[in-house]
C-alpha cells in the first residue's frame, strides 16, 4: 500500500502547521511537462518519501524546493509557490533560507583540501558567520558511524589516516556521501532533502547512516531554547531507488508517476 | 621625426608585393593546397590596410571630435565582436557586455593616458588617439575573450561545486568568486608573461615602427614603456568588467545558477 498514495494524501491531517509547502508546482523541460500541479505540505517531523520511475523528475522537485532552480513563469504567474514556516520563497534571503532546507547533491562535490577543511571551509560563507565549526559535533557524529576521525583513534597500529584527515577528493562514492551528510548536519537545518543519500554505501554502513539519521531528528536542536516545543521539528524528504529504505525511513509517500500529472 | 625616413611609393610597394610569389611557389611545388588562400589573404590585406589609411587620413583631415571618437567606437565594437567570436558558449547579452567592457575600459585609461600622461590637447587627437587605440583594443580583446571563454566553461565544467556551495547557502558571489578568480588569472597571464620578456624575446611593433620613422631606439623603448603599461591595465579592466557582467547575467538575485541561459556554438 506503500505506492498507492496520491496527491491529495499527501496532505496530512495532522494540525501543526506546515514548515514547507508546495503549491501547483509545476516543472517544463524543452517544451514536456515533467510534473505538473504538484502539491504537498511537510510538517515538523515528517519523513516523506518521493518515488517516481526514472526521469519522473524527482531530483528537479529536490533542487527546486532547494531553491537551486527557477519557478518558471508562464502566463498566469509563476507555476506554483513554495512557502517556508509559512513565509513564500520570495520573501526569504535564499542563503538563509538554502542553510535551513539543505539539499544533499546525489554526487557531492568537494573542494580539494582534506575532510575537516571541507567542513570547517562552510563557516566561512556569510549566512554562517555567527556559528563555529564544532569538531565535537562532527566526532561524535563519526562515532555514531564507527569511523575512525583520526589516526590516532585505529587501535593495534595501524598507520592510516582518519576520515577527517584524508582528501576529501580521494574519498570513495560511499564516503563522499557521509561526508556530505555531516557537512550539511553541522549546519542544524530544518528540512532535509536526500537524493539517494546512501547509493554507493554497502549494507552495514547504510545501517548506521540511517540510524544516525533517525537520531538526529529526534534530537532537539540546540539552538532550539523555547523548551515548551519539545516535539520533533525535524523533517526529511527522501529520493531512494530502494523500497525497504524508503519503508525503514519514511512514513509517508509522494509519488511523481504519471497519474499526477494532468 | 623626419630624419632619415623613406616614404614608400606605390613602385616600391609593388616589388614588396612580388614577395608573396615566394609563399605562392612554395605551396604549389609542395602542393600544400593554400595558393587559393595566400592571394586572397593578400588580396584582403591590402586592400584593408589602404582602406584604413585612407579612412585614417580622412578623419585626420577633418579633426572633428565627433567623427574621430565616432570612428574610436566603431573600432570597439568591431574589437567586442571579435572577442565574443572567439568564445565557444554564449549568452543573450554577451555582445552588450563585451561591448561595454572593452569600451569603457579602453575609454576610461586612453583617457588618462592621452590627457594626463601625454597631455595631448585636445585629448582626441588623431594622431595619438588611433595608434595607442588600436595597440589597445587588440590587447583587451584577448583579455576579454579568454576571460569569458574561461568563466562560462569552468560555470559549466564546475556546476556542481558551484550549486553545492549555494546549496550550502553560500550567496551567488561566493559560489562564483573561485570561478571569477581564476578566469581573471587565465585573462591576465598572456600579458604578463609578454611583459615579463620584453625586449629580450620580443621588440615590440610600435617600438620598431618609430625607430624605422627615425626616433632614437632610447625615445622608443620610453613610448614603449607608457605602451605597455597602459595595454596591461586596459586589458585587466575590460577582463573583470566583463567577468563581472557575465556573473549577473548568469546569476539572479534569488542566488540561482542560470546554466540555461548558455548556448554553445558550434
Amino acid at each position: 500500500m506503500l505506492h498507492s498514495t496520491d496527491k491529495s494524501s499527501g496532505r496530512t491531517s495532522q494540525k501543526s502547521a506546515p514548515l514547507l509547502s508546495a503549491e501547483n508546482l509545476s516543472r517544463q523541460v524543452s517544451a514536456n511537462w515533467i510534473w505538473s500541479n504538484i502539491s504537498f505540505d511537510l510538517v515538523p517531523g515528517d519523513r516523506l518519501a518521493l518515488t517516481g520511475a526514472s526521469g519522473s523528475g524527482k531530483s528537479l522537485l529536490l533542487r527546486t524546493l532547494a531553491g537551486l532552480d527557477v519557478i518558471a513563469t508562464g502566463p498566469s504567474g509563476e507555476y506554483g509557490s513554495i512557502s517556508f514556516e509559512g513565509k513564500s520563497l520570495h520573501e526569504w534571503e535564499m542563503p538563509q533560507y538554502r542553510s535551513k532546507v539543505c539539499y544533499i547533491q546525489q554526487q557531492p562535490a568537494f573542494f580539494d583540501e582534506t575532510v575537516e577543511a571541507n567542513f570547517k571551509r562552510v563557516f566561512r560563507l556569510k549566512t554562517h558567520q555567527n556559528s563555529r565549526y564544532d569538531r565535537g559535533k562532527i566526532l561524535k557524529w563519526l562515532n555514531r558511524l564507527s569511523l575512525p576521525a583520526t589516526a590516532s583513534d585505529f587501535s593495534g597500529g595501524v598507520n592510516a589516516a582518519g576520515f577527517l584527515e584524508r582528501p576529501a577528493k580521494e574519498l570513495s562514492g560511499g564516503e563522499t556521501q557521509i561526508a556530505a551528510l555531516l557537512r550539511v548536519l553541522q549546519l542544524e537545518p530544518q528540512i532535509l532533502l536526500l537524493d539517494e543519500p546512501t547509493s554507493s554505501l554497502d549494507v552495514e554502513m547504510t545501517k548506521l547512516f540511517e540510524k544516525l539519521l533517525e537520531k538526529w531528528q529526534t534530537e532537539i536542536p540546540e539552538n532550539q531554547n523555547n523548551s515548551s516545543n519539545s516535539t520533533v521539528q525535524r523533517a526529511w524528504i527522501w529520493v531512494s531507488h530502494n523500497p525497504d529504505q524508503l519503508r525503514r525511513m519514511c512514513r509517508k509517500t509522494f509519488c511523481l508517476d504519471s497519474d499526477n500529472g494532468n | 621625426m623626419e630624419t632619415n625616413y623613406i616614404f614608400l611609393s606605390s613602385g616600391q610597394l609593388i616589388m614588396a608585393s612580388v614577395l608573396i610569389t615566394v609563399n605562392i611557389g612554395l605551396s604549389l611545388i609542395l602542393k600544400l593546397g593554400l595558393v587559393k588562400q595566400w592571394s586572397i589573404a593578400s588580396l584582403r590585406m591590402v586592400g584593408q590596410l589602404l582602406m584604413v589609411g585612407f579612412l585614417l587620413d580622412w578623419v585626420f583631415a577633418l579633426n572633428n571630435p565627433f567623427w574621430i571618437l565616432g570612428v574610436a567606437v566603431f573600432m570597439a565594437t568591431v574589437a567586442s565582436i571579435t572577442a565574443v567570436g572567439r568564445t565557444g558558449k554564449r549568452f543573450a547579452a554577451i555582445y552588450l557586455n563585451s561591448f561595454i567592457s572593452i569600451l569603457g575600459a579602453a575609454f576610461f585609461v586612453m583617457f588618462f593616458a592621452l590627457s594626463g600622461i601625454l597631455q595631448i590637447d585636445p585629448w582626441y587627437s588623431p594622431q595619438y588617439l588611433f595608434p595607442l587605440l588600436g595597440m589597445v583594443l587588440g590587447n583587451t580583446l584577448n583579455g576579454i575573450s579568454l576571460a569569458l571563454e574561461r568563466f562560462m566553461e569552468s560555470l559549466s565544467v564546475r556546476r556542481k561545486e558551484v550549486e553545492m556551495l549555494l546549496s550550502l547557502g553560500a550567496t551567488s558571489w561566493e559560489a562564483a568568486h573561485e570561478l571569477i578568480r581564476d578566469a581573471l588569472r587565465t585573462s591576465m597571464i598572456p600579458t604578463l608573461n609578454s611583459m615579463m620578456v620584453m625586449g629580450i624575446v620580443s621588440l615590440p611593433g610600435m617600438m620598431t615602427g618609430q625607430i624605422l620613422a627615425g626616433v632614437s631606439p632610447g625615445e622608443a623603448v620610453r613610448y614603449q614603456i607608457m605602451m605597455i603599461f597602459v595595454i596591461a591595465s586596459t586589458a585587466a579592466l575590460g577582463a573583470t568588467m566583463v567577468v563581472v557582467l557575465a556573473f549577473r547575467a548568469l546569476f539572479n538575485s534569488r542566488h540561482q545558477l542560470l546554466l540555461e541561459r548558455l548556448r554553445s556554438v558550434t
